[in-house]
């Protein structure tokens, strides 16, 4: 990754970087995504967010029967 | 027992030697002083303390005073009296403590060397007291264990959710756990039993299971055995002082690709969490005249130490458009290799154990001039259980001279099973 990839990244992310710190950064995350290509080619299925076991519920306020459809919540109409 | 300790304990003396050890070795962010009611406990200054600066050890956050308390110290200070916030690399990054806005601490057995990381304020200020304490710690990737084995104190993560996450400055929400470090299992277990169960503020908080389970056979991780050889030695003697039947277990996928997986998931959520330090909401402000929007929330955010702006640029990078599916979404899937593995491991043995770290505490000039990746593969061994979400904990195997810890693994849930397991060890190996 070179410097000019660096401050891009650096400008998405919303932070100031200076040209020496780029140059810094750009050696440094060239070998740290040099670690990270090593999961290339590797055959998986299906991502997993939350480790095994873990099903996250819901508050007693939440809104149920007809408010609540297919996993999702009806909210109040704000506009 | 702690609590049995401090029944009739004088706290002057206490307070002298915490403030004189605190001076030399830099635990504590902020020091809370005060009469002692029930026991003391810190917390890491990633936990939020209602009256008491949060820094999270960020300059950004500099100044910061919550209004209320983590749900875990809440539940704490019921029991117990806090007394200071500790040190911590920022934002929960980093394996040696090294990553501070705050003086660096220093390892209580050798000053040369690292507390680790992440919650190295913690392990240091436990094992340096003589008194008992307890601290609130986190884990994250191994931010409990790591600096529990460099410090010689007994450090517990447990099962992802057990103890409610309510109040704590988010690093990787999947991965973030609250735990404990303390000088006893004893001790670990007491604060664990305190902090953890539901909490309708967290929906991801949840019970455990009430029974230990009786451990019938315990399984040795082979690929985890590759570490200094006097801590392989004194691992094996340890497994082999257990009267248990021992069979060899394979976490294979978990030892090539753990590292990646996690690193890439970690940076990716730090990235998304840290957008919200923007100088408007919290901690430091800057000059607003003149500036739009942007400007201003890019030259605040550069008070963010240099491990912070790798992180959440390369966890911008991985989740970019054209980088995701490769990087993120693949480090995710293999998140679930991983955990199916554990469960596979599970059917063989009740109990998964292995060398806490590959190493004894380095010393600062060791690692000066160690580049991110290298210092990324210290938490090798300590990546898998937390990417699983399993409860698992650190005891000391090697008290005298520089001190180091074997990890106990559990099934989910079961995190019980792991501190009685944990109790073990310790009378073992220390007894």
């Amino acid at each position: 990754m070179d410097a000019n990839a660096v401050k891009h990244i650096a400008s998405l992310a919303r932070l100031e970087i200076s040209e020496e710190e780029a140059e810094e950064f750009s050696k440094e995350f060239s070998e740290v995504l040099e670690m990270f290509n090593r999961i290339d080619g590797i055959e998986c299925e299906g991502e997993m967010v939350l480790p095994f076991g873990v099903e996250p519920s819901l508050r007693d306020d939440t809104p149920s029967g007809e408010k609540r459809n297919a996993g999702y919540v009806k909210g109040p109409k704000t506009v | 027992m702690i609590i049995d300790f401090w029944k009739d304990h004088d706290s002057g003396k206490f307070w002298e030697r915490l403030e004189r050890i605190n001076k030399r070795f830099h635990y504590l962010n902020t020091v809370v002083k005060g009469e002692i009611s029930g026991f003391p406990f810190s917390a890491k200054d990633l936990i939020v303390t209602k009256g008491v600066e949060t820094t999270a050890s960020s300059e950004i956050l500099r100044g910061w005073v919550p209004g209320y308390d983590a749900t875990a110290v809440k539940r704490m200070k019921e029991h117990g009296t806090l007394i200071g916030k500790n040190n911590c690399d920022a934002w929960g990054f980093g394996s040696f403590n090294l990553n501070t806005s705050f003086p660096v601490p220093r390892n209580p057995w050798d000053e040369e060397r690292v507390t680790g990381g992440s919650s190295g304020g913690s392990a240091g200020l436990v094992a340096a007291l003589e008194e008992p304490t307890i601290s609130i710690a986190t884990s994250t990737g191994g931010s409990i264990e790591n600096p529990s084995s460099f410090c010689g104190t007994v450090g517990f993560v447990p099962t992802y959710g057990a103890v409610p996450r309510y109040g704590l400055i988010s690093y990787s929400d999947s991965l973030d756990k609250i735990g404990v470090i303390a000088m006893t299992v004893e001790d670990a277990e007491f604060g664990f039993n305190i902090m953890r169960g539901p909490d309708k503020r967290d929906m991801t908080a949840i019970h455990i299971e009430e029974k230990a389970r009786r451990v019938k056979k315990i399984g040795i991780v082979k690929e985890f055995l590759d570490v200094d050889p006097k801590i392989r030695d004194r691992f094996e003697d340890v497994v082999e002082s257990l009267p248990y039947e021992a069979v060899e277990i394979s976490l294979e996928n978990t030892f090539k690709y753990g590292l990646v997986s996690y690193y890439i998931i970690a940076m990716a959520e730090a990235s998304t969490n840290l957008a919200r330090y923007c100088g408007l909401r919290y901690g430091r402000k800057g000059e607003v005249e003149g500036r739009n929007f942007n400007e201003y929330f890019s030259g605040i955010r550069s008070l963010f130490g240099k491990e912070a702006k790798r992180r959440i640029m390369l966890g911008t990078f991985v989740r970019s458009a054209g980088y995701r599916s490769r990087y993120y979404k693949k480090a995710a899937c293999i998140r679930r290799m991983i955990v199916e593995e554990y469960r596979r491991a599970f059917k063989e043995a009740d109990i998964l154990l292995h060398p806490t770290m590959p190493t004894v505490a380095p010393k600062f000039s060791e690692i000066e001039k160690i580049t991110p990746a290298k210092s990324y593969m210290m938490d090798i061994l300590t990546v898998g259980p937390n990417l699983s979400g399993i409860p698992h904990g650190s005891v000391p195997i090697q008290k005298s001279g520089l001190p180091f810890g074997m990890t106990v693994n559990g099934r989910w849930k079961e995190d019980l099973t792991v501190l009685e397991f944990m109790k073990e060890v310790e009378a073992v190996a220390c007894g």
